[in-house]
């Protein structure tokens, strides 16, 4: 992974940008795939994606009447689950960046009859919630889209309460250098072509290939969640490492 | 641990809610044990879950997550088949092979819910698909399961008796067992051996802090 050029820079893909660049092309991105993101994940990932995020909500270990924050929750498959795992007592906020995707988020969970949940709209690096607000904070295939990374983390520790847990689920490196070949050819071949023929948008997915190129591997990112302050760090591959799930504590 | 395996508890979790929901009785007498868990390890194959007694819902997840919480009771079995035996004795306490801390009257009182459930397929079915229907579905489920497990059964005493006695292709309980506990001494022996050997390793450091002169490294 090559580094930035200097402070005011950062990647997308495998461009270099100036931060406040970066913002706007992945709201961008985000705006052109909202309406059919959710068909989008199924293609790409053949519904696999379901699974990962599955997997995700049994190792949060949610209970009734906690305090749950899904950062970029985009169409609300966690926070539709953690909706009905929290009950009547407990509080869901889904919070993203993106207008168009909590727009699109907000009317699924409102159409499916979840009317507890909460949306906010919020950047993940400024938080807009009180300290120690939350037991337990996901999010899922987000974080490689934040413009600085560490500054989220620490947000996302500084409203967890103590002993609450971060669950970060993010595309990573793969582990088998097989997978990994037919991994890349899959990304930079196939995805541009399924994003042009469903959303009449190939950029859009040839920036998530190249962003997930770029996003730190699984070891990087448990030390940037350590020097966030968070403990008992530890991640588990998903699917031969393309996935991996960060769990950390406050 | 892997995706299939939790995927798998997460999928029996499931199903095991859902088969409360149609014993409102047994429900009722698990949410009196609301914030308590217990936590399940097997040693033979390895396997530790943290049950956790929720508001209407009996929680399962891999045990990594005791880090949060602390179970209100322990049980530990050398098998898996060893629990299962052990779950369906009428007095969990004082088993051999069996290893139990914490709360030792939760635990008997979870294992005397678990000896009373009494799933009512007939109330589950009729949300579905109406009072008539689903008493005569739940009838025909009640002797079907009735005349299936008894069935399963005969047919796995018949078969089981047949591997293990007539074509010796499968080992016999006892031998299983014999086998987990030499593979159990065998591990033990291992570590000493092991921590043995670290001794002695420390011990002749100590003494001998350069070993080969110079020049004899490659002597050999």
């Amino acid at each position: 992974m090559s580094k930035p050029q200097d402070e005011s820079t950062t990647h997308f893909g495998y461009q270099t940008v100036r931060k406040d660049e970066k913002v706007q092309k992945v709201a961008e991105v985000f705006h052109s795939v909202a309406a059919k993101y959710d068909l989008m994940n199924d293609l790409m990932s053949m519904g696999i994606h379901r699974l990962w995020k599955r997997f995700t909500i049994t190792l949060s270990g949610v209970r009734r009447g906690q305090q749950v924050l899904d950062i970029a929750g985009g169409t609300g498959d966690l926070a539709r689950v953690f909706a009905r795992e929290v009950g009547a007592n407990g509080r869901v906020v889904l919070a993203d960046i993106n207008d168009s995707m909590l727009k699109v988020g907000r009317d699924k969970l409102i159409d499916g009859g979840y009317t507890g949940v909460e949306y906010v709209q919020a950047n993940a690096e400024c938080l807009p919630f009180a300290d120690n607000s939350f037991d337990i904070i996901t999010i899922a295939f987000g974080l490689r889209n934040v413009t600085d990374k560490d500054a989220a983390l620490r947000s996302m520790y500084r409203v967890l309460k103590p002993n609450g847990r971060l669950l970060v689920l993010e595309f990573s490196k793969p582990i088998y250098e097989p997978l990994s070949k037919v991994y890349d050819a899959y990304s930079f071949s196939v995805l541009p072509a399924m994003g042009q023929m469903i959303t009449q948008d190939a950029e859009s997915y040839r920036y998530l290939a190249e962003s997930i190129r770029m996003h730190p591997d699984q070891d990087t990112l448990k030390g940037m969640m350590q020097n966030a302050g968070f403990i008992s760090c530890d991640y588990h591959n998903l699917t031969g490492g393309i996935v991996a799930l960060h769990r950390g504590y406050k | 641990m892997l995706l299939p395996t939790v995927l798998a508890l997460a999928a029996f979790e499931d199903l095991l809610n859902k088969a409360l929901d149609l014993d409102p009785a047994t429900r009722q007498q698990l949410n009196q044990q609301m914030g308590r868990s217990l936590l399940v390890n097997v040693q033979f194959p390895h396997l530790s879950i943290l049950v956790f007694f929720d508001e209407a819902k009996v929680r399962l997840t891999p045990a990594e997550d005791h880090l949060s919480h602390e179970a209100t009771a322990t049980v530990t079995a050398s098998s898996f088949n060893l629990l299962k035996q052990a779950l369906q004795r009428a007095e969990i306490l004082n088993q051999s092979g069996l290893h139990i801390e914490g709360d030792i009257l939760f635990l008997q009182t979870l294992h005397n819910i678990g000896l009373q459930l009494d799933i009512d397929w007939e109330s589950g079915l009729s949300q579905l698909l109406g009072d008539v229907t689903a008493q005569q579905i739940g009838q025909g489920l009640r002797s079907l399961f009735g005349f299936a497990k008894q069935a399963a059964q005969s047919f796995l005493q018949h078969s089981g008796d047949f591997l293990r006695e007539e074509s010796q292709l499968l080992p016999i309980k006892w031998q299983v067992d014999d086998f987990i506990e030499e593979v159990q001494e065998l591990r033990i022996d291992i570590e000493r051996f092991e921590a043995r050997i670290t001794m002695l390793q420390q011990q002749f450091t100590s003494t001998h802090p350069n070993p080969l002169p110079n020049g004899d490294e490659t002597a050999t």
